[in-house]
C-alpha cells in the first residue's frame, strides 16, 4: 500500500511532502511519486514515526495495583534482574498508549532500587510478549531518587543518599564475581554498563543527584548515562553536557512537580537545541501516569522551543537512538517497521490536531 | 489605575473575541474600547497578546495543608463522621502555602477550596483570591457550597476504621438520610414547629433553598444514584469529576446540574478510573450543560489546568468553548458571576494574558496575571 501526498515528518528533523510504501509490516520505500500497489490519498494529513515513551513501568503492574512487578524490594542492587520478566502484555494494551499515538515504549523497572534491572524496548499493544518485543536489556535502570529510601528505610537501608552512593560505587568497582549464575549474569550487566554497551538509565529527581552520580562515574568514560525524571536538568545543564549524558523528561504535571523544582523549559529546549539528546516519557517519581501527559509535557516545551521538530525527535529518533534499537524504529525511513501516526494537523504546535489512526507493524491498532 | 491596550480580548460574554484596550480602576474594569486614554495610569501594551478573564479553578484543595502543593489534602476532611457538614475548609487552610502563588504563575486569579471526599458530607467549601497572607482577606465568599462524596473514597475511609458506611449502598444511603432528615427539619421550621436546633441540618438549609449549590463527588454509575437524590430534594447541584459522564449524558442534561470534569492523566486503572472519559465534556457542552475543568490540585499541579483544556480540545471539545470551562462557567459555580469570570464593565479587574491562545495553541503560556487591577505575576515575553 502507498500513502500518498502525506506531510512527512521523518523523526531526525527532516519534513518533506512525499509518499511511503508499506510491506509485510515493513516501510519499503519512502519518497515523491511512489507507484506500485494500492493508494491512499494522505493530502493534508501528517504522518510522523510512532511514538517511543523513553522508560516508564506501565504493564508490569495489574489494573487493580495488586501485583506490583516493576520493583524487587527484598534488595537495592539487582541488576541481574530484566523487566521483560514483569511485564503483562494484556495489562500495557489496557493502558491504550496508542491512543496518544505511543507506539513503543521502553518498559523498565520503577524508582525504587539502586540498580533495578534491565530494561527493554516494547510495541505498545499485543497478547503475547515475545510478538511485542523489539529488543531486550537495551539499558540498565537506577536511581537515586527518595523512593530507594522511602522503600528500604526500614529493610536496612539504604537510608540515606551516601548509602546509595556507596551502592552504586561498590556494584561498579566490583572485579570479583563468582561462577554462580546470578554473579555471571551480573558481571555481564555491568560489564556492559561499564564499557557502554548498555546504556544507564538513571532516576534523579533534582541537580545533586545528577551531580551525585556523575562524580561516582567518573572513572568509567565510556559509560553511556541517559537520566531520567530529571527535573532539574536545567540545572545541571553544564555537567549533562560535560558527560555528554542524555536526557529523559519525566512528567512535570503531577501535583508539586513543577512548584517543587522550577523547572526553566526554556532552558531545557536550549540544551535540546545545542545538542544534548532528550527523551520524553509519562514517568513520574513514584508511579507510571496516563498517556496523554506525554503530549502535556510536549506543550510546556513548546512554551520555548523554536521548532517542534525538535520535540518530535524527542519522541521518534533520538529514544530509538539511545535505546540501540534504530534499526527497527524511530524513522519515517526504508527497512524500519511500518509503525506510524496519522493527524490531520500537527499535534506539536495545535491543541486540536486529531490523531485518525495509529499503525504498529503495518497493522492498525487504532482509528479515530 | 491601569491600562491594558491593544490587546486580543476574549471576554467570555456572548461577544466574539475583538481587539481593544481595558481601563481597571479601584480593582474593577471601569472602561473597555479602542483607543482608550486615562491620565495618570501605568499602560500595559499587550499588542500580539490574548488577554483572558483571570482563570478560575472551582474544585482545589490548595492550601488545605502546610508547604507545598501535595499536603493539599491533608487537613482536606476530618474523617472522624462520615457526616460533617459543619466542617469549613476554610479553617484549615494556610494562606502562606506557595501554591497560592504558584496558582499566580498559572493565570488562576480564584480558586474555589472545596473539603475532600473521605466524608459523605465533607463540609463547606470557599472562594478565594489567590494573593494575600489572610486567608479571611483572601476569601471572597464563605460557604459557597456543601461538598458531598460518593463512591470509593468515603466507604474507604470508614471501612478501615469498623464504622458505617461499609460500601457503595451504605455511602449513598447516609446522603439520602441526611438530606431527608434536613427537609424534615426545615419543613417544620417552616410549619413553626418548635425544633430544636440541628447545626448539621442548618448547613443543608441554604443549599435546600437553591441558594447554595451541593457539588458531590461521583463518578460512573454513583451518578445515577446523586443525579435521583438531589433532584428529588430540589437541590442545585455539580457533579465534581464525572469520570464515565459519557454513559450519562441524558440522566444529566436533563437533571440541569453541572459538572466540573478533572482530573485526567492517570493511567487507567481499577474502580472509579477505568473509565476517564473527557469527551464527554464535549458532548455535555452541547446538550447545554454547564461543563467546568478541574486539576483537583493537589492530584494535578495547578500548571495542569492548562493541560487539560488541551486534552479536551484533543478530545472534542471546541478551543473556544474550552475557555468558558475555565472562566464563566466555574465563576457561575462559585455563585461569583457577578465579579468573576468574564471581561466586562463593574467586574473585577482579574486577567491571565497569554501569548498563544490556551487550548488552541500547543505552548500558549501566561505572560502576565492581573488581580483586581495589580499586576500579580509577570513573566518574560
Amino acid at each position: 500500500m502507498i500513502l500518498k501526498n502525506a506531510i512527512i515528518h521523518v523523526g531526525n528533523g527532516e519534513v518533506f511532502l512525499g509518499d511511503m510504501k508499506i510491506a509485510d509490516g515493513k516501510i519499503e520505500e519512502i519518497g515523491k511519486s511512489l507507484s506500485g500497489g494500492g493508494m491512499r490519498d494522505m493530502t493534508g494529513k501528517d504522518i510522523f514515526p510512532g511514538f517511543i515513551d523513553s522508560g516508564n513501568f506501565l504493564g508490569t503492574q495489574d489494573m487493580a495495583y495488586f501485583a506490583k512487578d516493576y520493583n524487587e524490594n527484598s534488595n537495592p542492587v539487582t541488576p541481574y534482574l530484566d523487566i521483560w520478566h514483569s511485564l503483562d502484555p494484556d495489562e500495557l494494551s489496557f493502558q491504550k498508549l496508542y491512543q496518544a499515538g505511543i507506539t513503543s515504549m521502553v518498559v523498565t523497572p520503577g524508582n525504587e532500587g539502586v540498580l533495578g534491572g534491565t530494561c527493554a524496548v516494547v510495541k505498545t499493544v499485543g497478547k503475547n510478549v515475545n510478538k511485542i518485543t523489539v529488543r531486550r536489556d537495551v539499558a540498565l535502570k537506577g536511581s537515586f531518587t527518595s523512593e530507594v529510601i522511602r522503600i528500604f528505610k526500614g529493610k536496612g537501608g539504604p537510608k540515606t543518599p551516601m548509602s546509595m552512593a556507596n551502592l552504586l560505587r561498590e556494584a561498579l568497582a566490583r572485579t570479583e564475581y563468582g561462577a554462580d549464575y546470578r554473579s555471571q549474569r551480573t558481571r555481564e550487566v555491568m560489564d556492559a554498563v561499564r564499557s557502554g554497551r548498555m546504556p544507564l538509565l538513571f532516576a534523579c529527581e533534582n541537580a545533586p543527584e545528577m551531580e551525585r552520580l556523575f562524580e561516582i562515574t567518573k572513572p568509567y568514560p565510556d559509560m553511556k548515562i541517559i537520566l531520567t525524571l530529571s527535573y532539574e536538568a536545567d540545572r545541571a545543564c553544564d555537567s549533562i553536557k560535560e558527560r555528554n549524558a542524555a536526557v529523559v523528561l519525566g512528567d512535570t504535571s503531577r501535583s508539586s512537580v513543577q512548584l517543587a523544582h522550577k523547572i526553566d523549559f526554556s532552558k531545557l529546549t536550549a540544551m535540546a537545541e545545542s545538542g544534548t539528546k532528550f527523551g520524553l516519557t509519562v514517568l513520574g517519581p513514584d508511579m507510571s501516569w496516563g498517556s496523554e501527559m506525554l503530549f502535556w509535557n510536549v506543550s510546556k516545551l513548546m512554551q520555548t522551543c523554536k521548532n517542534s521538530e525538535t520535540i518530535v525527535s524527542m519522541l521518534t529518533a533520538n529514544p530509538a537512538e539511545l535505546f540501540g534499537v534504530s534499526d527497527r524504529i524511530g524513522l519515517l525511513k526504508a527497512g524500519l517497521d511500518a509503525d506510524y501516526v496519522v493527524y490531520d494537523g500537527n499535534p506539536m504546535e495545535k491543541c486540536g490536531a486529531k490523531l485518525l489512526e495509529t499503525v504498529i507493524g503495518g497493522e492498525t491498532v487504532y482509528q479515530a | 489605575m491601569l491600562l491594558l491596550k491593544n490587546a486580543t480580548i476574549y471576554p467570555q460574554t456572548d461577544e466574539a473575541p475583538f481587539v481593544g484596550d481595558v481601563l481597571c480602576e479601584n480593582g474593577k474594569i471601569t472602561k473597555i474600547g479602542e483607543n482608550l486614554a486615562a491620565e495618570g495610569a501605568e499602560v500595559l501594551d499587550l499588542t500580539g497578546l490574548n488577554l483572558l478573564p483571570g482563570l478560575v479553578d472551582s474544585h482545589s484543595h490548595a492550601g488545605l495543608g502546610p508547604d507545598g502543593e501535595a499536603t493539599g489534602l491533608l487537613y482536606g476532611t476530618d474523617t472522624a463522621h462520615p457526616v460533617s457538614p459543619e466542617m469549613e475548609a476554610i479553617y484549615s487552610a494556610d494562606p502562606l502555602n506557595p501554591v497560592f502563588h504558584y496558582a499566580l504563575e498559572n493565570g488562576i486569579t480564584t480558586l474555589g477550596v472545596i473539603p475532600g471526599s473521605s466524608d459523605v458530607i465533607d463540609g463547606t467549601g470557599f472562594a478565594a483570591r489567590t494573593w494575600g497572607d489572610n486567608i479571611f482577606e483572601m476569601c471572597l465568599k464563605r460557604n459557597m457550597c456543601l461538598k458531598l462524596s460518593l463512591g470509593e473514597n468515603p466507604k474507604g475511609m470508614f471501612q478501615n476504621q469498623g464504622m458505617e458506611p461499609d460500601s457503595r449502598m451504605g455511602v449513598t444511603f447516609i446522603l439520602e438520610e441526611y438530606f431527608a432528615n434536613a427537609k424534615a427539619y426545615l419543613d417544620a421550621k417552616e410549619r413553626g414547629e418548635q425544633v430544636e436546633c440541628n447545626e448539621q441540618y442548618e448547613v443543608a438549609i441554604p443549599v435546600l433553598k437553591k441558594e447554595i449549590p451541593a457539588r458531590i463527588h461521583c463518578t460512573h454509575n454513583d451518578m445515577a444514584a446523586a443525579i435521583q437524590c438531589l433532584t428529588k430534594y430540589g437541590v442545585r447541584f455539580t457533579i465534581e469529576h464525572a469520570w464515565g459522564a459519557g454513559n450519562y449524558l441524558d440522566e444529566i442534561a436533563e437533571s440541569g446540574c453541572g459538572i466540573v470534569y478533572g482530573p485526567i492523566g492517570g493511567r487507567k486503572s481499577f474502580f472509579e478510573s477505568r473509565f476517564v472519559d473527557v469527551s464527554a465534556v464535549a458532548k455535555l457542552d452541547a446538550l447545554g450543560t454547564e461543563c467546568c475543568l478541574t486539576v483537583d490540585s493537589p492530584l494535578e499541579g495547578l500548571d495542569a489546568l492548562l493541560s487539560h483544556m488541551e486534552q479536551a480540545v484533543r478530545e472534542g471539545a471546541d478551543p473556544l468553548r474550552v475557555l468558558k470551562m475555565v472562566t464563566i462557567h466555574p465563576a457561575r459555580v462559585l455563585g461569583l458571576q457577578d465579579r468573576l469570570g468574564s471581561i466586562e464593565v463593574n467586574k473585577d479587574a482579574n486577567f491571565a494574558v497569554f501569548k498563544g491562545l490556551p487550548g488552541t495553541d500547543m505552548g500558549a503560556r501566561v505572560v502576565y496575571t492581573i488581580g483586581e487591577g495589580d499586576i500579580k505575576y509577570q513573566a518574560g515575553v
